[in-house]
């Protein structure tokens, strides 16, 4: 079925969601979706650093970005760990990042793999039409 | 229209950027709120979609600033905030704002929210020009004053007394009376066909020249209809159609330009007559003193049933004490007027418009 990498897709992010949300586009997907790795790759190395210098302000600052930006490619999890992360570094209470920011790592790259397998044939069964 | 898009994310922008392309919209993103507020100043922008939080100028930040200084038109501002509450809710209204989306955003809704903002700045747009038209036409008779601005007070007086009573309940909403106040303005701009020899005679008019004075229903009412016809979504100017065109008809058929009678002439034209009467009693005309209110209450009775209504007439009564309010407000002193050759008796028979 040519539907399988979508729902292959399913538990990483609603795809269905974000295909509503980019008014049925195939293409308009993509270049959300490119968009949204250009980001999070930046901004999650910079997390990383940032935890590392114990930069609360900065943690909160681009955990918030990463989980506005999450939740508009329709990436639930992400944006959940995302928020946790944040709402920690507001409370200035970084004890929990770590562990949290790892699972962020860990589902950052389930979803590149799932991106990337989504080259998909369902975008070429619509584009070649 | 072109939109303004203020937005760190570049994920967010470009997803707010394609809708809005896709409905049709011009877009420019800026991704900060200094560049935001510098587009904002080149004056392009009448429509900002902006998100909340971001570093440097909050989009509450930009929207004081905003409005903090005066524009050549309004600027329409929306905020999209990844929180809900009523909290922030208030603070951005304090801050100006005028629309609210909570992130995620869902497009149909975006498109929704715009298409309000279009409408809020269409409609100011139009109603500023239908009465700079109107206030155009009144110039080239300047001996009234602030005429305009108090018919269309009286006339919502009237409308809004009717909307109350059984018989108008049906007819007289809240729009009726919104419109009757934008289009009754429109009233006398036939007059801008009318030559100066008549239109500013200072006595009393020649059997001729009441003849060309009388067209200005006419004129005014053609113009009207055919900008009618030209632009649909222009049906609000079907009252100002009737507006023009009835207001010089009385209630027994013995006014013109068509002698309609009775429930002939649309309700917006009987209304007008008596709130247009009573101004030109109650105000100085080259061939008349300013009358007293008392005085003007006397001769609009003593029209009833044949100049007037006779519900408007007792819509009229009731709102007594509005209508001597609206004419004290607007008294403006005009400027001296050289008596004028021959005062001919005031009575509703010439008044207004010759
Ligand atoms: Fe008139």
């Amino acid at each position: 079925m040519s539907f399988q990498p979508a729902d292959q897709l399913a538990d990483v992010f609603d795809m269905e969601d974000l295909l509503a949300r980019c008014l049925g586009n195939f293409d308009f997907v993509q270049r959300v979706l490119n968009k949204f790795q250009e980001r999070c790759d930046e901004d999650l190395a910079a997390l990383e650093q940032a935890m590392v210098n114990a930069d609360t302000e900065l943690v909160a600052r681009l955990a918030h970005r990463l989980k506005g930006a999450s939740a508009n490619a329709s990436a639930l999890r992400l944006r959940e760990h995302a928020a946790a992360i944040e709402d920690a570094a507001r409370r200035r209470a970084l004890g929990a990042v770590p562990q949290r920011l790892g699972e962020l790592r860990q589902e950052w790259d389930r979803f590149t793999a799932a991106v990337a397998q989504f080259e998909p044939p369902a975008i070429h069964a619509v584009s070649a039409s | 229209m072109h939109v303004l898009v203020v937005e760190d994310d570049c994920v967010s922008a470009e997803i707010l950027g394609s809708w809005l392309r896709h409905f049709g919209y011009e877009v420019t993103t800026a991704d900060n709120g200094r560049d935001a507020f510098e587009l904002v100043r080149t004056g392009r922008f009448r429509l900002v979609v902006s998100d909340w939080e971001m570093p440097g100028m909050s989009g509450v930040e930009i929207c004081r600033q905003i409005r903090g200084r005066s524009w050549g038109s309004y600027i329409y501002v929306i905020l999209v905030t990844s929180f809900e509450g009523v909290d922030n809710v208030v603070e951005g209204l304090n801050a100006g704002a005028d629309d609210f989306l909570t992130k995620p955003l869902q497009p149909e809704e975006l498109r929704m929210r715009l298409r309000a903002g279009e409408r809020i700045l269409s409609l100011e747009s139009r109603d500023i020009i239908i009465f700079a038209l109107a206030k155009l036409a009144e110039s080239r008779d300047p001996q009234t004053g602030a005429h305009l601005e108090r018919i269309r007070e009286y006339c919502r007086a009237l409308a809004e007394e009717l909307s109350h009573w059984d018989k108008f309940r049906d007819v007289i909403d809240g729009e009726y009376v919104q419109l009757l106040y934008l289009t009754s303005p429109l009233h006398d701009i036939g007059k801008v066909g009318i030559p100066d020899r008549v239109l500013l005679k200072p006595g009393r008019f020649t059997p001729e020249e009441f003849e060309v004075m009388k067209r200005h229903t006419i004129i005014g009412g053609e113009t009207l209809n055919a900008a009618t016809q030209a632009h649909q979504g222009a049906e609000f100017l079907r009252m100002a159609y009737d507006i023009a065109m009835t207001h010089h008809e009385r209630f027994d058929g013995s006014g013109y330009p068509r002698g309609l009678r009775g429930e002939e002439i649309p309700l917006c034209g009987r209304i007008l007559a008596l709130a247009d009467v009573y101004d030109a009693l109650t105000t100085e005309r080259v061939y008349k003193p300013r009358f007293e209110h008392e005085l003007a209450r006397r001769l609009i009775l003593e029209g009833r049933g044949q100049h007037f209504d006779p519900d408007i007439v007792e819509a009229f009564l009731r709102r007594e004490s509005d209508f001597i309010t609206i004419s004290q407000r607007f008294d403006v002193a005009l400027p001296a007027i050289e008596p004028a050759n021959s005062l001919a008796p005031a009575t509703p028979a010439n008044l207004p418009g010759g």
